[in-house]
């Protein structure tokens, strides 16, 4: 099977596009492997503001 | 195909795609990856059926024959349990599907979303049924899949993460749709938003999946459905440029841009579909209809079941590329939905079903070969995939099933609101299959089912189908009947809404509420649709088809100046005068008719017809090739075509056309009348000359000319006519003593025996013979006929004979008698004329003659085709009128 080129030309991230949908499955996958990094990441800064609100 | 069968189909469906939407946006290269698949392989329009309801040409698309024979007859069916109603489901389908036919010749498909595929049918390969992107639950809660969505159903975990929810879809996602979204917060709660964004997620689960299984699965046979273009474009399509009048600005600037948004991101999936396969791969890309995008789209949308399918154009679009097709873009014609199948068959190399009614579409294919058929797939056995036997059912049948089960009192009766809906959705559907069967030429079985439902409903719709299918069956009085009983519905429902109209004027000055009957509005009453004045239009089909041309104009052109966009109404009028050999306004209506679908075979032909008998011989050369450029597989095109190089003197390309004509054709004798004389006298090929001799001879004897009619119709002015003209009659010489008694006869005592003598018919070839109506259908086969039937008010023939003599009885109740006698005598005429290869038939209303003897002359006389002296006809008319009034 032939590989999709333009995968690399798709930015993925959190706020996903038209493009992202447009790869299909792997599209989605990653979309949504980018959301749940940033849900994470925004986790772990609201962990680390927590955190330092109560150091001070 | 067979020796050269492909190894691997991807079917993609975009339900409602239309070339007129796509070709700016391609010159634009806003669909690059649609452009490269049509330029590697062919394309061309794709001709819908009627009614043009998704479900009913999705299964017709993948059964190849049309919803009386596969079953799917909507959108709804009813729950077998009797609790209501539901999407239409595979159990309903009554034949096999391509993949089932693959499936037993041991091939693995997947099916993704057809409509309808819900259950998911066991076929050795994966099916996702419509009902899988449907989102049930808001997002974050548990969204369970309905029984049967995926088949096998182990791969419900693997698959059911590629559901998209609406509530995913992001702003950066919208914003190709609708660029305002950006800075306008209140346009983000608009339900049009939302409901672009459903569409989206829909889109995206679709593709997600598909691609999925395009990359993790063997498969020889995928077909993918999507409906978003259809969705899109019922949403926005109203908005799509240019502007019209009635749009609000504001909308009409926020979502302008969805519809072309949905047709580029179509490309955008296709690009990546088109990366996922392997050359081994035939990509057929289809719609089922399409969708009017520019001066055709309907002002507002029926009041009816299905009212949004008037904004569907009746031509879908085709794109075929890869292994076993032609290369190089080349654009082909003459295709229809219902030729799927039999193409994808002969694709395989595999037998075409003769119970299929889709033709192999070979024009597409590289190296066409001649497909095998065999009897049916039906009765081939083999593991089809199909769902077990007691699971199809006839859901229809099963709710009748109910029915005698709550009668018997074994089961509660429904409630009655449901009942109501469960029996109206019954007839709608039944409504749909007799439109379906129609558009297949069963107009008997059609005729039978609108007949009961317009006379159980009185629904205006059902009875204006009805009328339309006695007009195309020739049966016009029954539809001059129905036309009646319409124009009193009509009248009636003025009537109701006069009173309605004055009951809210009463509230509205009391203040107090009136209980009234609710009128339901004629869905095409005031709206600027194809279909306003449609009984005006039905009476001007009739009088056209009666031959009484001159009444029929200022009627459609009543309709036309309602419907300016109305194609057939353009037709109509500009064979009218093209019948009436006005071809200079033959023309500007066929002129007409090309800036409304220029594209248009019927227009294009006519149009060279009306350029070909004012001797414009260039002009009807190049028409007559867009018509068949357009549909290919018109006999008369061809015909017409062969004419006109005859008279170019182009010999050899008119020996081609009438070849053709004769494929098409075989029993076109005037085509073969044609070769014989090139064959003669200009390209001397003595075999074929003496092969095509042998077919006239073998086939034709001669040519009678019969003049028919009711007694007292005004046959004997029509011979009397004719023999002024110069015509050669056969009638008994010996029995007419004076004039008048000859004028009152012109009759042949042996046509009253021709039931069991009919070998003196050779007597009368070439000659003009009087038949009554009764004795026409022992006319020999041996001989061609051109009938000329005279018709005049079944009233005044009463009247005329009531006259002639006095009898004792009521003269109100032997009319009444002799009317219902009378009709049916004409009936039974009609139908038989109908169904003869042998037989042209002319109407001739004699009111029309006495009214307008020029017009009417000269319309007999091109039917007759002999050069015959047309003012001692015109004379004769004028003379002998009185004696047979």
């Amino acid at each position: 099977m032939k590989k999709n080129k333009e995968n690399k030309e798709v930015v993925i991230n959190s706020q996903g596009s038209l493009g992202v949908l447009a790869l299909g499955a792997i599209g989605i996958i990653k979309w949504r492997e980018a959301m749940k990094a940033e849900v994470e990441a925004a986790k772990t800064e609201l962990k680390s503001k927590k955190s330092l609100k109560t150091k001070k | 195909m067979a020796k050269s069968a492909v190894k691997k189909v991807l079917v993609i469906g975009w339900d409602a795609a239309d070339w007129k939407t796509i070709e700016p946006l391609m010159a634009e290269g806003k669909m690059p990856a649609l452009k490269k698949l049509m330029e590697g392989g062919v394309y061309g329009r794709l001709q819908t059926l009627d009614p043009p309801l998704s479900p009913m040409l999705w299964t017709s698309i993948a059964t190849g024959v049309r919803a009386d024979k596969h079953g799917i007859g909507g959108f709804i069916e009813p729950i077998p349990d009797g609790t209501g109603l539901r999407p239409v489901t595979t159990t309903s389908r009554k034949v096999k599907a391509i993949w089932n036919i693959l499936n037993q010749e041991k091939k693995k498909c997947n099916v993704v979303t057809w409509w309808p595929s819900n259950p998911a049918e066991p076929i050795n390969g994966v099916m996702v049924s419509n009902l899988f992107q449907q989102a049930n639950k808001p997002l974050g809660e548990e969204w369970l899949m309905p029984t049967g969505t995926i088949h096998p159903p182990e791969m419900i975990d693997e698959l059911k993460d590629f559901r998209v929810h609406p509530s995913e879809i992001t702003l950066t996602m919208m914003v190709p749709f609708i660029p305002n979204l950006e800075k306008d917060k209140e346009l983000r709660k608009d339900k049009r938003t939302t409901a672009v964004m459903k569409v989206l997620s829909h889109a995206a689960t679709v593709h997600a999946v598909s691609t999925h299984l395009m990359e993790n699965t063997e498969w020889d046979f995928m077909a993918v459905y999507h409906d978003a273009i259809d969705h899109f474009s019922h949403l926005a399509m109203k908005y799509h440029p240019p502007h019209r009048k009635h749009i609000p600005q504001d909308d009409y600037e926020n979502f302008k841009g969805v519809v072309e948004a949905g047709y580029r991101f179509h490309d955008m999936m296709l690009e990546r579909t088109m990366s996922l396969i392997d050359e081994d791969t035939t990509v057929i890309l289809i719609s089922d209809h399409g969708f009017h995008s520019d001066h055709k789209r309907p002002l507002s949308i029926p009041n009816e079941p299905s009212g949004p399918a008037a904004e569907h154009s009746p031509y879908g679009i085709l794109v075929m590329n890869g292994p076993g097709i032609k290369k190089g873009g080349q654009h082909v014609s003459g295709s229809s939905i219902i030729d799927i199948t039999p193409t994808l068959l002969a694709l395989y190399g595999l037998p075409v079903g003769k119970d299929m009614e889709g033709k192999v579409l070979y024009q597409c294919f590289e190296n066409p070969e001649q497909a095998e058929f065999i009897e049916s797939w039906e009765k081939v056995p083999g593991d089809s995939g199909q769902h077990d036997k007691d699971m199809i059912e006839d859901p229809w049948a099963a709710q009748e099933a109910l029915k005698q089960l709550v009668e018997l009192g074994y089961i509660e009766a429904l409630e009655d609101d449901k009942l109501v809906q469960v029996e109206k959705a019954k007839t709608e559907s039944e409504y749909y299959v007799a439109r379906n069967m129609i558009n297949g030429g069963r107009i008997k079985p059609a005729i039978e089912i609108l007949d009961r439902i317009f006379n159980e409903t009185k629904i205006i719709r059902y009875g204006q189908r009805l009328a339309n299918g006695y007009l195309t069956s020739k049966k016009y009085i029954k539809c001059g009947e129905v036309i009646s009983q319409l124009r009193l519905l009509e009248k009636e429902l003025l009537v109701e809404k006069k009173k309605e109209r004055e009951a809210k004027k009463l509230e509205k000055e009391t203040g107090e509420k009136i209980k009234g009957k609710k009128v339901a509005s004629d869905p095409f009453a005031n709206s600027e649709m194809e279909e306003p004045l449609y009984l005006d239009y039905l009476e001007g089909l009739l009088l056209l088809a009666l031959n009484k041309p001159m009444k029929a104009q200022p009627l459609l052109e009543k309709v036309q100046r309602k419907n300016k966009n109305n194609l057939d109404v353009a037709l109509n009028i500009a064979k009218i005068f093209n019948i009436r050999k006005k071809y200079a306004e033959a023309e500007k209506q066929f002129i007409k008719a090309l800036a409304i679908d220029d594209r248009s075979s019927a227009a294009h032909f006519g149009l060279g017809l009306s350029y070909l008998r004012r001797n414009m011989l260039e002009e009807a050369l190049e028409e007559f090739l867009l018509a068949l450029d357009e549909n290919f597989y018109k006999p008369n095109s061809h015909y017409h075509l062969g004419e006109t190089l005859m008279r170019m003197k182009d010999y050899e390309n008119a020996a081609n056309a009438f070849e053709v004509v004769i494929r098409l054709s075989p029993g076109m004798t005037k085509a073969h009348k044609w070769l014989y004389e090139i064959h003669t006298k200009y390209i001397i090929d003595p075999i074929k000359a003496a092969a095509e001799n042998e077919f006239i001879k073998k086939n034709i004897k001669g040519s009678v000319y019969i003049i028919t009619g009711l007694q007292d119709a005004g046959t004997p002015l029509v011979m009397k006519m004719l023999e002024d003209g110069g015509m050669p009659i056969l009638f008994d010489e010996e029995e007419t003593v004076t004039k008048n008694e000859k004028l009152a006869a012109y009759g042949y005592k042996k046509v009253a025996n021709l039931s069991k003598d009919s070998e003196w018919i050779e007597l009368a070839n070439d000659k003009a013979l009087k038949v009554y109506v009764e004795h026409l259908n022992y006319l020999p086969a041996h001989f061609n006929y051109k009938v000329i039937f005279v018709t005049r008010d079944i009233e005044d023939i009463i009247q005329y004979q009531d006259s002639q003599k006095t009898t004792g009885k009521s003269a109100t109740a032997l009319s009444m008698k002799k009317v219902a006698a009378l009709q049916n005598r004409i009936f039974k005429a009609e139908e038989w004329i109908a169904s003869q290869p042998n037989i042209e038939f002319l109407t001739i209303s004699y009111n029309e003659l006495i009214e307008h003897p020029i017009e009417s002359v000269e319309i007999m006389c091109e039917f007759i085709g002999k050069e015959l002296n047309n003012a001692a006809m015109i004379k004769s008319i004028k003379k002998n009128k009185v004696k047979t009034e």
